[in-house]
């Protein structure tokens, strides 16, 4: 068990948003993260899996403080931040970064890379202006761009030029965590593969930690020590990255892990867990995998979704690890 | 759909409010509105007791809420030229106004629409720019001066219309008479916001006739007579509606130049003398009236809407 | 540098024939205005001539009712007009585009409550706001400038608090709010400039209107007094049948000004909204 405080927290936190209906006065709430909670220790990278609509960038934007929780704690390195006024946090926001999926998006298109990495820096960083410039050169040259790059726009560069240059970006302020949602998912898979090396050679030198964010296990399983499986909104599943891929318990684990695309001949005729159907609206009562679960039955309805240590793991549900 | 009716109706009455509040804000400025409710056969007496009731001592939120029991009684005060009740004025001109403004907005539909649509299915070729430039010329006129034109064209040179009033004194009225009258007035109101009408209409078709279902049915092997007239005028109605909506507004403004260059005897000529003569309990009345009217009509459209187009839900 | 994406622009202005011309007439116009005062031959105000003569060697468009310079008095005119209608089209820019930020980034109570007072102020029929505002305040020039500023920024706000809304949700802003960058910081150097070009275009059309609605004023003798001219006052006088029918050089000219200045702004505004459109490559 772990014994320092980690440096990344959240506690029981449950996230709604309000969805009007044009034909209704009474506002309906949809909760996209619902009771979790999660521990990031320093050094690791911790990864979290799930398919769209999970709820996986709300976890994002809720440890980044992009938006409030409406129960719950965030924690960063043991202090309580999600009740802090935005003046205050913000001689907090250099320690914990963010890298967004979209790269185009991520970097303003009227701004050069010079500057889109300057400004940030001369905010919080107290050296003269040649200092940050240097710095700037030194940042490109870190995530493997030539430092002449900086007086280009965004619209210059490839997506995967344009991804190391939101990593620079999210490094430039010497953080402590850096959260990436998503952070490979919208380039080709060739050049994939190049950023996911080139973030776990930043990890080393840095000392960083990451939280991984994604929805194909490939990614996830490659970066990641620990790991969360969340569906619709919650956690099902958490735990050491061996352990669940070696031994998963929930069925949704399972199922994530047996569709996953494999290159082993061998193994082409395994039998699968398969999930009936697509994702439905959110079920009140019950594990909400109950609908799509091969494991499922009558008790099923009953269950309160908590999580439960079952061989080293958290977990909501063990039915994976009987068969 | 009473549900959505309804809300609409409860989102308004807000607004509504707010609007009585802008107005008596800006009668403040200009003098007391309370002031301005009392009529002018009053003795001194009377004057005196109503001061102390409503009077000016009085927190403000009870002399506005005092003003406005009484314009929902149908107060709207009196003219300081006149001495006539506003609410009589106002009602006594009403007529002509609507009847201006009803036959400009048809007169308006009828150009914009068959240009707009002949434009847009017959895009970039000479006639559409023709139409285009055309309906730029009309929106960058002055509405006066057009007036101008048109009278020196049609009364002076061609003597075929009369520039002024709604009747021929002597003659009697008539409908013949009355139509006259309102050909010239009709038609300045009516190509002013013809302009962007025609514009309008032709962006909104021409998105239409883009969209993807129809190159479906023109592929069905329906003919693009058919095509366009089937499906795309149904879809058509929308931005027709839009311009109904947005043309109430704009009119109202409109008439106001046009029936003081004509002398047509409507609430645009009131007002006209009213502001000049700074008689202020005429401009206020009009000024809610006309507001109320944009209201209604704003709610009006979105319920039209509501009918016409099957994507919203209500 | 910064040039490359205004000479972009500027090309894609430049293919469109009819707005090039427009904006060339525009300048000559608006130098002729500027320069007025050196080019002008006779005062504006002061009677030169004999009374309404028609345009001759020494006054190229004729003298008015009292023997002022037809001509002078237009060109000062229009340095009237255009001074109007582009200082009421900085106000009700700037009063918009503040509005419009405020609403449109702080969201929340101030921006409900901001465009329900734009919903309200939009309800009554423009003309009829800036007839009784020139009521009140007498009118005049300036307080003419600022009336038409104070009624013109509904438009400007609700179109920039639109932009102000989708830039939000963008992933660069909230870059910059995982960065710790100050509020101040995003709204003015981050969303503001994103936001100029459409407002610009906008700005355009507003300009032509507020020229438009100066000249309807001042013809309705609620806008720019006598004796300074203006396009609109000067067409007062042409509200009597015998100047309408015997003098056409007392009011045609400086209706024709106005036509002119109104279709070249839209031109150049409609070819200026094509321009910042990057889509059109």
């Amino acid at each position: 068990m772990p014994d320092s405080v980690p440096i990344l927290e959240m506690r029981h936190v449950t996230k709604r948003y309000r969805v009007s209906g044009e034909n209704s006065l009474i506002p309906r709430s949809f909760t996209a993260v619902r009771d979790v909670s999660l521990q990031v220790q320093r050094g690791e990278t911790f990864g979290i899996v799930g398919e769209s609509g999970c709820g996986k960038s709300t976890v994002a934007r809720l440890l980044m403080c992009l938006e409030k929780p409406d129960e719950g704690e965030i924690r960063f390195d043991g202090r309580r931040i999600d009740d802090l006024p935005e003046g205050r946090r913000r001689a907090l926001r250099p320690r914990f970064q963010m890298v967004f999926q979209d790269s185009g998006s991520s970097l303003n298109p009227r701004k050069r890379v010079r500057d889109i990495l300057r400004e940030p820096m001369l905010r919080h960083i107290g050296k003269g202006s040649e200092w940050v410039e240097n710095r700037v050169e030194e940042l490109l040259a870190m995530v493997g761009l030539p430092p002449e790059m900086k007086s280009r726009y965004p619209h210059e560069f490839s997506g995967g030029q344009r991804q190391r240059v939101c990593i620079a970006r999210a490094l430039s302020l010497d953080p402590d965590v850096v959260v990436l949602d998503e952070p490979v998912s919208a380039l080709d898979v060739s050049v994939q593969a190049s950023i996911l090396n080139l973030l776990r050679d930043l990890q080393r030198q840095l000392g960083l930690t990451y939280v991984f964010i994604g929805h194909g296990l490939g990614a996830v399983r490659y970066v990641s020590r620990t790991i969360a499986v969340m569906y619709m909104g919650r956690i099902v599943e958490l735990g050491p990255a061996e352990t669940l891929f070696d031994r998963p318990a929930h069925p949704y684990t399972k199922a994530l892990l047996d569709a996953a695309p494999v290159a082993d001949d061998t193994l082409r005729g395994r039998r699968r867990t398969l999930l009936a159907g697509e994702i439905t609206a959110a079920e009140e009562a019950g594990c909400p995998l109950r609908r799509r679960c091969p494991f499922a039955e009558e008790g099923c309805l009953g269950v309160s979704g908590e999580l439960r240590m079952i061989g080293g793991r958290q977990t909501a549900c063990g039915r994976a690890l009987e068969r | 759909m009473w549900k959505y009716i309804l809300k609409k109706l409860l989102l308004a009455i807000p607004v509504l409010l707010g609007i009585t509040v802008i107005d008596y804000a800006i009668m403040s400025l200009a003098g007391s509105p309370l002031d301005m409710l009392v009529g002018p056969r009053i003795t001194e007496g009377a004057i005196a007791a109503r001061a102390a009731k409503w009077g000016l001592n009085q927190p403000i939120w009870v002399q506005y809420w005092n003003w406005l029991v009484e314009v929902l009684h149908g107060n709207l005060g009196y003219s300081y030229k006149s001495y006539q009740p506003v609410a009589e004025l106002i009602g006594s001109h009403v007529g002509p106004t609507l009847l201006l403004m009803g036959v400009s907005m048809a007169l308006g539909l009828l150009i914009a629409v068959p240009a707009g649509i002949y434009s847009a299915v017959h895009r970039y070729q000479k006639r559409d720019y023709a139409v285009v430039s055309a309906s730029f010329l009309f929106s960058s006129i002055p509405g006066f001066f057009l007036a101008l034109l048109m009278i020196y064209l049609f009364t002076v040179v061609l003597g075929w219309l009369p520039s002024s009033g709604m009747i021929t004194p002597g003659v009697g009225g008539g409908a013949l008479d009355v139509a006259r009258h309102l050909v010239m007035p009709a038609l300045v109101l009516a190509l002013g916001v013809a302009g962007g009408n025609i514009r309008y209409i032709r962006s909104s078709v021409l998105e239409i006739l883009e969209m993807d279902y129809l190159r479906t049915a023109t592929a069905k092997g329906l003919g693009r007579g058919l095509v366009i007239r089937r499906h795309a005028f149904r879809n058509a109605l929308l931005p027709i509606v839009t311009v109904i909506g947005m043309q109430i507004p704009t009119l109202f403004g409109g008439a106001v130049i046009v029936e003081q260059l004509f002398s047509w005897p409507g609430l645009g000529l009131i007002t006209m003398t009213a502001v000049t003569g700074r008689d202020y309990p005429v401009i206020m009345g009009v000024c809610l009236l006309s507001a109320v009217v944009v209201l209604a009509s704003n709610l009006l459209t979105d319920i039209l809407y509501a009918l016409v187009d099957p994507t919203i839900k209500y | 540098m910064k040039n490359t994406k205004a000479r972009a622009v500027w090309q894609r202005f430049r293919r469109h024939r009819m707005a090039v011309v427009c904006l060339v007439i525009l300048a000559a116009l608006i130098a002729l205005a500027l320069l007025a005062p050196l080019i002008a031959p006779y005062s504006p105000t002061k009677p030169a001539g004999k009374f309404s003569q028609p345009p001759s060697a020494e006054h190229i468009l004729g003298t008015d009712k009292i023997g002022r310079d037809m001509f002078s008095r237009i060109l000062y005119a229009m340095r009237v007009s255009l001074l109007v209608g582009f200082l009421a089209t900085v106000v009700s820019t700037a009063i918009g585009v503040v509005l419009g930020l405020v609403s449109g980034y702080f969201g929340g109570v101030a921006d409900r409550l901001l465009m329900s007072f734009t919903d309200m102020v939009m309800s009554f029929p423009y003309i009829l706001l800036v007839l009784v505002a020139a009521a009140i305040f007498q009118p005049g020039m300036w307080s003419i400038i600022l009336i038409l500023g104070f009624v013109d920024w509904p438009g400007v706000a609700r179109l920039v608090r639109g932009n102000v809304l989708s830039l939000r949700e963008t992933n660069f802003i909230k870059s910059d709010i995982t960065a710790g960058m100050l509020r101040r910081y995003i709204l003015f150097s981050e969303i503001l400039p994103n936001t100029v070009a459409p407002v610009l275009v906008y700005a355009t059309s507003v300009f032509a209107l507020s020229i438009l609605d100066e000249a309807a004023l001042s013809f309705l003798g609620m806008g720019v007094q006598a004796p300074t001219p203006s396009l609109g006052n000067i067409l007062n006088g042409a509200e009597s049948l015998s100047v309408l029918t015997g003098k056409p050089w007392l009011w045609v000219p400086a209706g024709a000004v106005i036509i002119l200045l109104v279709v070249c702004i839209n031109f150049v505004g409609d070819a200026l909204r094509d321009a910042f459109d990057p889509r059109n490559t």
